[in-house]
């Protein structure tokens, strides 16, 4: 009997605290008011949950805490969408591939950037990846216990420089430097942040192959050094045909993580919202999709700023995209050996 | 015998080289301290006498060895032509200097211990690499390779930092940290942004932490089906590399006009938190991970409830890693510009000031007000023309840089300090 009461007060509770919540988060999202009255019975509710049923109460909290990356990933995706959708309905095309970014015309198009973005990334890609894997396969392999616990952290510590500091450096030392050897007369040439953000996505590349490197089961490599094969062969042929996936991986984030770096390429690039001419020539001043929503979105009004809210779902969705398959990728590089 | 003949040719190869480099080393050092002496056609000959040996090289070891292509040689020659071609390119115009910030251009020693380093390590290592068999030779250069692409970025990271803080030095003071900047006053100082920055990382801890703690005890301890923690994992591995100008532009559309319909302090440590989160819910899942089952399986054998056990058993031992994750991921949110450009900081504004010695003695105002910060004052001089305050941005950045690596030595030394107190 008491029972029977106690688990319909818990019901009741749960019900209650789980109803005002819903309602708090729909009012404060769809009516941007924050209304007090709920987030009370709510809290309250969760304090007497905590007095009477502690066990189930954690329980719960802890399961809404884990919704939470979800839910905030939803949100951004949901009114990035709803901003940024209207500047493709227009002319998607035209958005994407047309030529021409002027704000005194009122005329967006982010062909330039698009490509921009791709040349940055490619350069970056050039030098972060080789020389990632590098660093990976000697931090992984070749480097003695002691020396991998200093060097893991350093190379990490690359990637916790803050993308202000490494832009200001670059626009200092790098792009004076660009300038003079080749005599440019113009700043802001692609291939000074190329060079800067591919020291910034090494880090990336570098932990997530050491760790795909990590991954392969050493009894593997052990098997081929029995047979009288260098370290670097056994490397070769067993280990890296077999963490390759997960290279690929570090690759695909590498990647990702260059073309979503922000405030580097905004004081590095020159930008000029036009196409290069000739098509690949990298010491001509440009932007990309991160510096054109850094450098603009605080002045920018009406058309310009669906044009620029256009460009953030547009580099959203793609890194989103780049990080999942990366993801994918990973979890089944894990999955195979746990089996194998 | 064939062999030996192979190894003495390349041997020979090798040896042409690094003659080749020790003079072209020489022409670069005459080229920097004496600019004048060394006319230009000379540099195009030597660049092509380098070319041409570089080809030579190449040829060498491609005709002479009856074992098989070793990849070494390959990249060594390569790096040749790449020096070669650096020498062709950049001589005619003018010497390899490095500018300061004055604008007039001096000859630099990094440029030229830089060249010096190359190519007389490159040669020493191509004798180093010339084994008695090919497997063995290759296994010398991957070696030397891979190591060399874990010091080029080192050594590109010791350098910003070296400079940072040579030019920063000169202008960090007690005033600088401790004042506020002030035209009619003369004076110049960081403070605001100080405080600005040490609120924004204790909002972003406060809201991101216990979050993400909570969500990785639920992954761990709770969660019985695959796909939640599957899920769980993707939704935050995305979130981690959303880009930061993203979240900016998120927190503008979304958190501004809920809050006050400006920019605010609130609405930046919020953003943080929600870029911390990731962070914070993988290391913490990791950490949990790694704490054994007996210990779980003890308590509860105690009698304890499952909730009990996380709380008194599970969640201490997993504490000190936890710790070192969310300093990790701190180190890396305040430094972030991106994202709190749109949506939190004014330039020039006073630090916020939570406290005061009179009746409510703490006021939470300044959540709703604009905020200065670290990174964004360093942006605003750069936008405002770097020239005039060149020292203060020099200044900034060095702050900066020391916030990254405090926080950075903290977590380490949390995390060898409990690794090496632990038993397990």
């Amino acid at each position: 009997m008491l029972n029977k009461i106690s688990i319909n007060l818990k019901l009741i509770l749960g019900l209650s605290i789980v109803l005002s919540l819903i309602g708090f988060l729909l009012i404060f999202v769809l009516a941007k008011s924050f209304n007090i009255y709920l987030f009370l019975i709510a809290i309250i509710g969760v304090f007497l949950g905590w007095i009477f049923y502690e066990d189930e109460t954690a329980k719960a909290l802890l399961f809404a805490a884990s919704t939470s990356a979800g839910a905030i990933l939803l949100l951004i995706a949901i009114f990035l969408f709803i901003r940024g959708f209207p500047a493709f309905q227009r002319d998607p095309i035209f958005f994407l591939s047309g030529s021409t970014w002027n704000v005194y015309r009122d005329i967006y198009s982010l062909g330039p950037m698009i490509w921009g973005s791709l040349i940055v990334t490619f350069g970056a890609t050039l030098i972060a990846a080789p020389m990632g894997v590098g660093a990976a396969i000697y931090i992984g392999k070749f480097a003695p216990e002691w020396l991998r616990s200093v060097l893991k952290p350093a190379i990490e510590l690359l990637a916790g420089i803050p993308s202000v500091v490494y832009g200001f450096l670059g626009f200092i030392l790098l792009n004076r430097a660009i300038m003079d050897y080749f005599a440019i007369p113009n700043m802001g040439q692609f291939i000074a942040p190329s060079i800067i953000l591919g020291f910034m996505a090494l880090p990336t590349i570098t932990s997530v192959a050491e760790d795909a490197i990590d991954a392969v089961p050493e009894h593997l490599e052990k098997g081929a050094l029995a047979l009288g094969v260098t370290e670097w062969q056994a490397i070769k042929e067993v280990t890296l045909p077999l963490a390759s996936s997960g290279i690929t991986a570090a690759l695909i984030l590498g990647i990702g993580r260059a073309l979503g770096e922000t405030m580097a390429v905004t004081m590095m690039l020159g930008h000029k919202t036009k196409y290069p001419s000739p098509l690949f020539d990298i010491f001509e001043p440009g932007e990309s999709l991160t510096s054109l929503i850094a450098s603009q979105i605080g002045e920018a009004s009406g058309q310009a700023v669906d044009a620029l809210m256009g460009a953030g779902l547009l580099l959203f969705f793609i890194v989103l995209v780049l990080s999942t398959t990366s993801r994918i990728i990973q979890s089944r590089l894990q999955r195979r050996f746990r089996r194998g | 015998m064939r062999t030996d003949f192979g190894l003495l040719l390349k041997r020979f190869a090798f040896s042409f080289w690094f003659i080749l480099a020790l003079v072209s080393v020489g022409v670069i050092v005459t080229l920097i301290l004496q600019p004048e002496s060394v006319p230009d056609g000379a540099l195009r000959t030597g660049g092509t006498i380098l070319m041409v040996a570089a080809f030579a090289t190449f040829a060498l070891n491609f005709f002479t060895t009856e074992l098989q292509p070793q990849l070494g040689q390959y990249i060594l020659s390569l790096l040749f032509l790449f020096l070669a071609g650096v020498v062709l390119l950049f001589f005619p115009r003018q010497g390899l200097v490095l500018p300061n910030f004055e604008g007039d251009i001096t000859p630099s020693l990094v440029t030229l211990s830089l060249f010096f380093i190359v190519a007389i390590g490159s040669g020493w290592v191509g004798f180093l690499l010339v084994k008695e068999s090919p497997a063995l030779n290759s296994q010398a250069a991957v070696k030397y390779f891979t190591a060399l692409s874990v010091l080029v970025p080192l050594a590109v990271l010791a350098f910003f930092i070296a400079y940072t803080v040579s030019e920063g030095s000169a202008v960090i003071s007690w005033r600088f940290i401790s004042q506020r900047s002030d035209l009619l006053r003369g004076t110049v100082g960081i403070y605001p942004a100080i405080m600005g920055t040490f609120w924004l990382i204790i909002g972003a801890t406060l809201f991101a932490v216990p979050i993400g703690v909570g969500a990785a005890v639920f992954l761990t301890e709770y969660a019985r089906r695959k796909w939640i923690k599957q899920l769980v994992g993707i939704t935050a591995d995305c979130l981690w590399s959303t880009p930061s100008i993203v979240f900016g532009l998120f927190g503008y559309i979304f958190l501004v006009p809920r809050i006050t319909g400006h920019s605010t302090l609130l609405a930046g440590q919020i953003i943080l938190a929600a870029m911390l989160l990731p962070l914070t819910i993988a290391t913490s899942t990791e950490a949990l991970m790694s704490v054994p089952d007996e210990f779980r399986s003890g308590s509860l054998a105690l009698g304890s409830s499952k909730w009990w056990t996380i709380r008194t058993v599970v969640l201490p031992s997993a504490i000190p890693s936890i710790v070192t994750g969310v300093l990790l991921g701190i180190g890396r949110i305040a430094g972030e510009t991106a994202p709190i450009m749109l949506i939190a900081v004014m330039s020039h504004t006073s630090a916020p000031n939570f406290f005061s010695l009179e009746a409510p003695y703490f006021h939470i105002g300044p959540l709703f007000r604009e905020i200065d910060a670290l990174p964004y004052r360093l942006y605003s001089i750069y936008k405002a023309g770097v020239g005039g305050s060149i020292q203060e941005a020099w200044g900034t950045a060095m702050v900066l840089i020391a916030l990254v690596l405090l926080f950075y030595g903290l977590g380490i030394t949390v995390r060898s300090y409990f690794r090496r107190k632990r038993g397990w």
